[in-house]
């Protein structure tokens, strides 16, 4: 520290913390009195003049100069008075241009707050552009949301004032939406509102199946919930990737922790062959047999062809696949027609003889007793409780030829069928679909709807049915049309199906049946039969719906439907018949997603067998015979992860998470909740636990 | 090795640790899904109200708060390191929201003003040490007052003495105005020694029209030159001083406000709570 200078034992004492300071003080000669704490300058003398006889004496200190020159004045006033207009010292002024700016900042900021355009100020950036028409236009595209401000239609916040902000610190929302709310507003329609919050959308009990270890809570969501905004980060512009998320992330809630997806991740198991398809397809014997006799070549490519975004595989139509060969199977197997109506041989005599007079039947279907019941015709009798009743004590799959003459219950069993069959023929006469309606509401006990009736006899006319009746002498119907349904008329419409044109009506004298010869595959009234008969509750109760059931969808039943369409159990007891192949585009979303566009873009990918390879040992058919289509063996061999390996590695073709996996699913594969494919006889109802 | 090289080892030591602790402490939040956004938004704030706090601690010396060099320690190791918590907080340069740009305009100018301060204050004074002794910024006046009347009499003194007005006439003529009083605002900005190096060289021509009562004034009158030089020196640059202090406190209250405003419409509008 250097000294002082040699001047710096002045007489001035400096107060620059004052607020003020003397106006002199810029001119070097500023008072040793200084100005008063409110800025007024005293006007003080530097000394008291004192009297001498008649003379006034200066009276100044020797520290301060001694004697000044001017002396005193006549009245005896000092001659050196200091006056000045006092400046503020630079503190002071520091201290006022800081208020200023603060004032300014506030006044700013006020303004802001308070202006229209708030919610644009206060923004903190540009939505993504998925979002981006929330902020500029007018009016929202969610009507809930119109009327609002436009921060509002995603911040509850927006619609309170600055106090209310205040408040949030204190966590007081006053019960008001949460922002993650806001969001399943618009996005209810692809998220389930129930578990939106919840990890990968699903219950949390499913979770749990899982992986036994369970979801480990991170600090901030102990209730196994996530908000929104927890990975979608808005407000980082347009081109901002709303939905990428890193590893990290995934592992924040995944415990096993994977470092690598060569080393780390778990073998595929049985994906992606998490089930039996849905069409019936050997491909080991139509590569080895079908098309070599044929002498076609089995490419995979003449079926599975590419969506529009070649990320899916769809399966061709039937018209480009199958038709040139199953074509004419189908025709085959329908060429007799299929029955409709059909009267049994009936042992008339037998019956008298055991006292049962049936009335008057066709000499034509007179005799032993023989033939089967149709499946739709056992249907319509089954509303008969006589009819019904007899058919159970014959058995749900009987035939009349394996009736016993001499058993008094089948002969009267054989005996009520015999009426009932009679009253049907005649009342489907003589009402039409009106009967046909009531007789399969009462037998399928869900209510069956009119348009329904109308695809399960379309094309079916009143004629052949009059005909029909002439079978049974003394029964007169009338020529009459059959009356519109105006019970189904007056009930709110289902959707009315549409299809294509149905086939063909005719009536066989010879067999003394109605039969029905479908126009061709994908027929409306079979598969309108099939479906109405799957889609009854509880069919494993209902013996006889469901041997009409087993009996039309028997893989060599008339059409072959079920040889290649298969057939599975769905939920609360009802069957399904799978008429399409899975389309993946429009199917629930799963936690795994894979793109085939840019791997078949690779040469040595580009055979879909290097990666699909077919087992020629599996057991395809026995696949099919179960009801669970989890109950298989792959056609094809297990899909090694060391081969996704090769390329997928974080300097080539990537191994993050979400390369391959999806956070928001609607449906959990079932594979991965374990049980399927192992052998148990049920596999657990992801839909009951509350899965999408 | 110096006691200040140690201590700014040892600061510096400091500050790296404790910002790798905050970016330890982030990363782990990411990791676990959590925002870290509002912890370190917390730090920012608690950062700036205690670096304001230093101008507050400096009216209020009465009490037991430390001394001024430790506050001063503090003050320019946090700032700094809110820098480094602000590139966390934020993750960009510059925020795209009219608010945020705000928030963060005003960041960097006090952060800016700041550095700029350090560095004067750590400049400036060596400069004051080097040009001459240790000067009260509010007596300058006064001693630049002193020294003109210094002036004015030696040349009065030599009109006696020797009965002739040239040194009297250039006096008047080129020395006047620069005894008169301050410099200007450029030199304010850039002070240099031109001036009195252009000053001393005409003396040095006149000299030869002087009479010898005159030249020992004109001695005389180069020490005060030199003299009056080193006043305006000293004045400019502790103006200077005092001056860097207006834009850095004024922008750390709108500082202060403006994080106080966003840390509100954070808590109120974020969205990470299920």
């Amino acid at each position: 520290m250097r000294e002082p200078g040699p001047d710096y034992a002045s007489r001035q004492y400096e107060r620059p913390n004052q607020p003020w300071v003397c106006g002199l003080a810029s001119d070097g000669q500023a008072c040793p009195a200084g100005p008063t704490a409110g800025g007024a300058c005293p006007a003080l003398a530097e000394c008291v003049p004192t009297r001498d006889g008649d003379r006034w004496m200066c009276n100044r200190s020797p520290l301060r100069g001694g004697v000044c020159a001017e002396g005193p004045s006549p009245e005896g006033g000092c001659g050196c008075v200091h006056r000045c207009r006092p400046v503020r010292s630079l503190r002071s002024i520091r201290g006022r241009f800081v208020t200023a700016c603060t004032l300014l900042a506030a006044g700013v900021l006020t303004i802001l707050l308070s202006a229209d355009w708030r919610d644009r100020a206060i923004s903190p950036g540009p939505l993504a552009q998925q979002h981006a028409q929330l902020l500029e236009n007018e009016t929202s595209p969610n009507p809930s949301l119109r009327g609002r401000g436009k921060c509002a239609e995603c911040h509850s916040a927006a619609e309170r004032s600055v106090a209310g902000w205040a408040g949030s610190l204190a966590g007081f929302h006053g019960g008001e939406t949460g922002q993650s709310q806001r969001c399943m507003e618009c996005h209810k329609s692809t998220i389930s509102t129930e578990f939106a919050l919840v990890a990968h959308n699903v219950a949390p009990q499913l979770l749990r199946q899982i992986t036994a270890s369970g979801v480990g809570p991170s600090s901030n969501h102990k209730r196994h919930e996530l908000a929104c905004a927890t990975c979608h980060r808005e407000h980082r512009g347009a081109q901002f990737d709303l939905v990428a998320m890193n590893d990290a992330a995934c592992q924040s809630c995944h415990q096993q922790r994977y470092q690598s997806f060569s080393t780390d991740h778990p073998d595929f198991g049985v994906w992606p062959y998490e089930r039996r398809t849905r069409i019936v397809f050997n491909h080991a014997s139509h590569q080895a047999k079908h098309f070599a006799e044929k002498k076609q070549a089995f490419a995979c490519r003449l079926c599975h062809v590419e969506d529009a975004t070649q990320s899916v595989q769809l399966l061709a139509s039937f018209e480009n696949a199958c038709a040139l060969c199953h074509d004419e199977k189908i025709a085959t197997s329908v060429a007799k027609g299929l029955p409709f109506i059909s009267l049994p041989t009936i042992d008339v005599d037998a019956l008298k003889t055991a006292g049962h007079d049936i009335g008057p039947w066709p000499e034509a279907a007179t005799g032993d007793f023989d033939g089967r019941l149709p499946p739709m015709m056992k249907l319509l009798l089954a509303a008969d409780q006589d009819a019904a009743q007899a058919m159970t004590a014959l058995g749900a799959d009987f035939d009349f030829l394996d009736v016993d003459p001499d058993d008094p219950v089948q002969l009267a069993a054989c005996a009520k069928l015999a009426a009932a069959i009679r009253s049907l023929v005649a009342d489907i006469g003589e009402r039409g679909p009106v009967a046909v309606r009531e007789r399969l509401s009462r037998a399928l006990a869900p209510y069956v709807e009119e348009p329904e009736v109308s695809a399960l006899m379309a094309g079916l006319s009143v004629s052949v049915m009059h005909e029909a009746a002439n079978w049974f002498p003394g029964i007169d119907i009338g020529k009459e049309a059959w009356p519109r349904d105006v019970k189904s008329a007056d009930l709110p419409a289902r959707k009315t199906p549409q299809y294509d044109p149905a086939g063909t009506w005719f009536l066989d004298d010879v067999t003394l049946s109605i039969r029905y010869r479908p126009a061709a595959h994908a027929d409306s009234v079979l598969t309108s039969w099939l479906k109405l008969l799957a889609a009854t509750p509880n069919l494993e109760l209902r013996p006889l719906v469901m041997a009409t059931f087993r009996e039309l969808s028997s893989p060599t039943a008339p059409g072959l439907c079920a040889s290649c369409h298969s057939v599975e159990r769905v939920a609360e007891g009802q069957m399904t018949i799978n008429w399409r192949a899975y389309n993946r585009t429009t199917g629930p979303r799963s936690l795994t997603k894979f793109s085939h566009g840019p791997h078949l873009l690779l040469p040595q990918l580009s055979d879909c067998t290097s990666c699909h390879a077919i087992n020629n040992s599996a057991d395809t058919a026995a696949a099919y015979s179960e009801d669970n289509p989890h109950t298989f063996v792959s056609e094809f061999a297990p899909i090694s992860k060391q081969q996704c390996a090769q390329c997928h590695t974080a300097k080539a073709a990537g191994e993050s998470c979400q390369k391959c996996h999806n956070y928001h699913v609607d449906e959990i594969e079932a594979w991965r909740l374990g049980g399927w494919g192992r052998g148990e006889a049920e596999p657990p109802d992801a839909r009951e636990l509350g899965a999408r | 090795m110096s006691f200040f090289t140690r201590r700014r080892i040892r600061n510096a030591s400091l500050l790296v640790l404790a910002l790798a602790g905050i970016v330890w402490w982030v990363r782990a939040r990411e990791q676990t899904l959590d925002s870290s956004a509002l912890g370190t938004g917390y730090l920012l704030l608690a950062a700036v109200f205690f670096l304001a706090s230093y101008n507050v601690r400096k009216k209020l010396p009465f009490l037991p708060l430390g001394g001024s060099t430790a506050w001063l320690q503090w003050h320019i190791y946090v700032g700094i390191g809110t820098v480094g918590v602000f590139a966390l907080h934020a993750r960009t340069a510059w925020p795209s929201g009219w608010l945020e740009a705000l928030l963060a305009v005003t960041f960097y100018l006090t952060v800016g003003s700041g550095l700029v301060g350090l560095y004067l204050t750590r400049t400036i004074p060596p400069q004051l040490a080097r040009v001459s002794d240790e000067i009260t910024y509010e007596r300058i006046p006064a001693f630049r007052r002193q020294v003109r009347r210094q002036a004015e009499e030696v040349v009065l003194e030599s009109v006696a003495a020797s009965g002739a007005t040239t040194l009297a006439d250039f006096y008047t003529a080129r020395l006047y105005g620069f005894f008169a009083g301050a410099r200007g605002w450029r030199y304010l900005v850039r002070p240099t020694s031109a001036l009195r190096r252009a000053l001393m060289r005409e003396m040095q021509d006149v000299r030869r029209y002087l009479s010898e009562q005159e030249q020992i004034g004109c001695e005389r009158l180069f020490t005060l030159v030199r003299r009056k030089d080193d006043l305006d020196f000293h004045d400019a640059r502790q103006k200077v001083l005092k001056l860097w202090l207006f834009g850095h406190i004024g922008l750390t209250y709108a500082l202060v406000l403006l994080a106080v405003l966003h840390g509100l419409l954070a808590h109120a509008f974020h969205g990470g709570v299920a």
